[in-house]
């Protein structure tokens, strides 16, 4: 057997016309290649180790383990095929590279599901540890510096103005009592500050260091005692878990992981950051719920019913005049039915409740925010 | 070896000088359905396909690219591709962490980190670009004999960004100092087995059509200028007329300005690739910028079909899956998209679905579009004179670098 091919030998750059022939069996036997003009014999390739190399349609380029690096044997139209046809050793071979690539690839996506895995499910608590390792001072700091930007995004006129300044006032003691009583014996990471500022946009958030903001608009629409304090147990959970070093801890995990998989390390492409926002959507769920169940503990403890906040949340998303409203409560407050009903199910467990705040607390709490030219706002030099 | 003893080479035995063309086999339609079928595996392999379909994209320029009827093969592997990817995040690591750190203890200076990373990432893709050609011409074979690649790729970086900077301080007059510096870098470091490739590009092969280009496109805009404040500050027209005028003379300056970008582009390109020598091999080709033109003006209408069909499948998708949430009716608003993620239901991963469709298919059209028709249009006007000069050049190096091309992966920094 013996088909006409062309040679390069893979070290010099030059081709040769030659013939190929095959002497012994396809299996254990050996390819001569021999010169077309001069009958010389250039080269001997087991045939064992023949290798098949990628080519256009209609040509066939040979390679063989023991030759030079680059050194070919090309068949190019019907003789190709010929040959090929008379290699079933070469074709088994070829086919075999071809499956163990397939595997590779195979395997190689498991062990990346696999750390995927690992990372959505694991990172609520990874993020935890690695947060808890993280010095308290670190996440304080960055609260102060942050405050100033939280500030003027939901303040009016650049900066957030606390409705009620004086520290001493009923209303302001009230919130304090209600945060001791919250916290009972347990030690926060930071001290527990809380303001309630005069804001349009309806929200209450707790940013890094302790610190929780009640907005002035959404205390217009909170319409009980119990209202208010599950909004703010709720968010004492978040400061108590540190979630938001937590959450900065896992969006930069995901940017990683993302920037992994699409390949774009700077992060930068859009389906990066829309595959970011997706899992660390997830979080911040979970995280919602971890928060949910503290004030639910603590509606418990002292008391009044935990499922007063759903209530409110449903007033917020129902008021569709304010787009502000709806991006904020998409941003940290995914509403859904399942958190609804878990929060009924807590109510229901807790038995018999009472009011969270006295009449009188729950009165100076609601008017805080009253009016610019009011009693308070004398106080704030508003006016 | 019987190599000296046998120095007759195919077809020519007489070493007269000799002129090949290269020629390009490679067909747009099967071309295009492998990029599709690409990036459908990538779905299901969680992006890791893309290893392979770089491979195979790079085996269909390569062997369907022939010199003097001998075709290039590319013998680069989608593991070697991989394992470069791993080692580029290793690299990007520190930084990200280092980012990190500086985000949470001084985020003051974060946007300070972010101006100095700019800058540093430019630098890095002139390291990465360069990495990933060494990888990419030592797993190039034409004749069995493989290219190599000396240099340094971080003197090459620096050589770059300090030019750039130069560039920009000098208003772009510098430039053409900057194109034949690089290109004399690259060409020369180039080498196809033991040879080395030389270049003969000066300043002045490319000075005329790029200083006629910068006076005529400097000079128009502050002719623009002109007019524009005129116009505002004239007694006669409304303010609205004169935001007309200098939206008009914007466009036509913008024209101008792209008009003049592909002139000096494919001239640059043209005279500095026919100032490339092999020994007494000389490469010459030619690229016409009505090629170029017609190109983009392919690619322009393909994008616009493409964003027209998808803009509205996805607006009829979007109204019906609001339709049950928005009683109101009418086209859904901030709210409504809003509430459906908040759902969290199987229309939102619909939506994705249809995204990722969407910049699939664009990146398949800008594959087969400008980086297919771009190899076509170069190759298909080139040729090397003295090409039988080529016969004695003997096999040297190896693969290198062993893992490749992560950083230019990581960074963005593709070229075929």
């Amino acid at each position: 057997m013996h088909f006409s091919c062309v040679y390069y030998d893979g070290e010099w750059a030059e081709k040769r016309a030659v013939s190929a022939r095959l002497v012994g069996s396809e299996e254990g036997g050996s390819w001569e290649i021999v010169e077309a003009g001069s009958n010389d014999v250039l080269a001997r390739w087991p045939a064992g180790a023949l290798v098949r190399k990628h080519a256009r349609p209609g040509q066939v380029r040979l390679s063989a383990m023991s030759a030079p690096l680059g050194a070919r044997l090309v068949l190019s139209g019907s003789v190709a095929e010929e040959a090929l046809g008379a290699m079933p050793a070469l074709r088994r071979r070829t086919r075999a590279e071809r499956n163990q690539q397939a595997l590779l690839l195979v395997a190689s996506t498991l062990l990346l599901a696999g750390v995927i895995a690992l990372y959505v499910w694991g990172v609520p608590l990874a993020a935890g540890p690695i947060t808890a390792a993280m010095p308290p001072e670190w996440e304080a700091d960055l609260g102060r510096s942050v405050a100033g930007q939280f500030e003027e995004a939901f303040g009016e006129d650049g900066r957030l103005a606390p409705c009620d300044p004086d520290p001493e006032s009923p209303a302001n003691r009230a919130i304090a009592g209600f945060v001791e009583r919250v916290l009972g014996d347990r030690t926060p990471p930071f001290a527990v500050r809380v303001m309630v500022g005069r804001s349009e946009i309806p929200n209450a958030f707790a940013i890094p260091g302790g610190q929780i903001y009640y907005l002035s608009a959404l205390l217009d629409m909170t319409e009980s005692g119990e209202e208010f304090a599950g909004v703010l147990a709720h968010e004492m959970g978040h400061v108590m878990y540190r979630h938001a070093m937590q959450n900065i801890v896992s969006a930069a995990g995901t940017g990683l992981v993302i920037g992994f998989v699409l390949g774009d390390m700077t992060g930068v492409s859009l389906a990066a950051i829309i595959g970011s926002v997706l899992i660390d959507s997830h979080y911040s769920r979970e995280a919602e719920r971890e928060a949910d169940f503290f004030a639910a503990e603590a509606a418990k403890r002292l008391g009044f019913a935990p499922n007063a906040l759903p209530d409110l949340l449903d007033r917020i998303a129902g008021d569709d005049e304010t787009d502000a409203a709806v991006l904020a409560l998409l941003s940290s407050h995914p509403l859904t039915l399942e958190r609804r009903h878990y929060l009924d199910q807590l109510a229901a467990d807790a038995g018999s409740t009472g009011p969270a705040f006295s009449i009188e607390e729950w009165q100076a709490i609601r008017s805080m925010c009253d009016g610019g030219s009011g009693r308070f706002g004398k106080l704030t030099g508003r006016g | 070896m019987s190599d000296l003893a046998t120095p007759a080479p195919w077809g020519a035995a007489d070493d007269a000088p000799r002129s090949a063309e290269l020629v390009f086999h490679g067909r747009r339609a099967p071309f295009f359905g492998l990029i599709v079928g690409g990036l459908l595996a990538m779905v299901p392999t969680l992006g890791l396909y893309r290893f392979w379909l770089v491979t195979r994209k790079r085996q269909v320029y390569w062997e369907q690219t022939e010199l003097d009827g001998d075709a290039l093969e590319y013998t680069g592997t989608p593991v070697q591709l991989l394992v470069g990817f791993l080692l580029a995040v290793l690299i990007f690591l520190p930084i990200y962490i280092s980012l990190f750190y500086i985000t949470i203890r001084a985020p003051d200076f974060s946007a300070l980190a972010y101006l100095v990373l700019v800058p540093g990432f430019y630098f890095l893709m002139g390291y990465a670009a360069y990495r990933s050609r060494r990888f990419r011409l030592s797993r190039t074979l034409w004749r069995g004999i493989r290219f190599q690649q000396s240099g340094n790729a971080w003197a090459y970086a620096w050589r770059r960004f300090w030019w750039t900077l130069v560039t920009i301080l000098t208003l772009g007059l510098s430039y053409p100092f900057m194109a034949r510096s690089l290109w004399r870098y690259r060409i020369e470091n180039t080498l196809f087995g033991d040879r080395r490739f030389c270049f003969e590009g000066r300043v002045r092969t490319i000075a005329l059509p790029f200083y006629l280009a910068w006076v005529v496109v400097v000079a128009l805009a502050v002719l623009v200028s002109f007019l524009t404040v005129g116009a505002f500050s004239g007694a006669g027209s409304g303010p609205d007329m004169a935001a007309l005028i200098a939206v008009v003379y914007g466009f036509a300056l913008a024209g101008v300005g792209y008009l003049a970008w592909l002139y000096v582009s494919t001239r640059i390109d043209t005279r500095f690739w026919s100032s490339v020598r092999l020994g007494e091999a000389r490469l010459s080709l030619r690229i016409r910028a009505r090629d170029i033109a017609l190109q983009h003006l392919v690619y322009a209408l393909a994008l616009s079909l493409l964003a027209g069909v998808f803009g509205f499948a996805g607006t009829s998708l979007l109204a019906g899956m609001t339709a049950g949430i928005d009683i109101a009716g009418g086209a859904p608003t901030q709210q409504d998209i809003a509430r459906l993620m908040q759902t969290g239901s199987a229309a939102f991963v619909v939506l994705i679905a249809v995204y990722l469709a969407f910049v699939g298919l664009w990146s398949a059209l800008a594959e087969t579009i400008m980086g297919f028709g771009y190899w076509k249009i170069v190759v298909r006007r080139a040729r090397v004179d003295n090409i039988e000069s080529l016969n004695s050049a003997r096999a040297a190096g190896t693969e290198s670098p062993l893992a490749g091309e992560g950083l230019a992966d990581a960074l963005n920094v593709g070229v075929y």
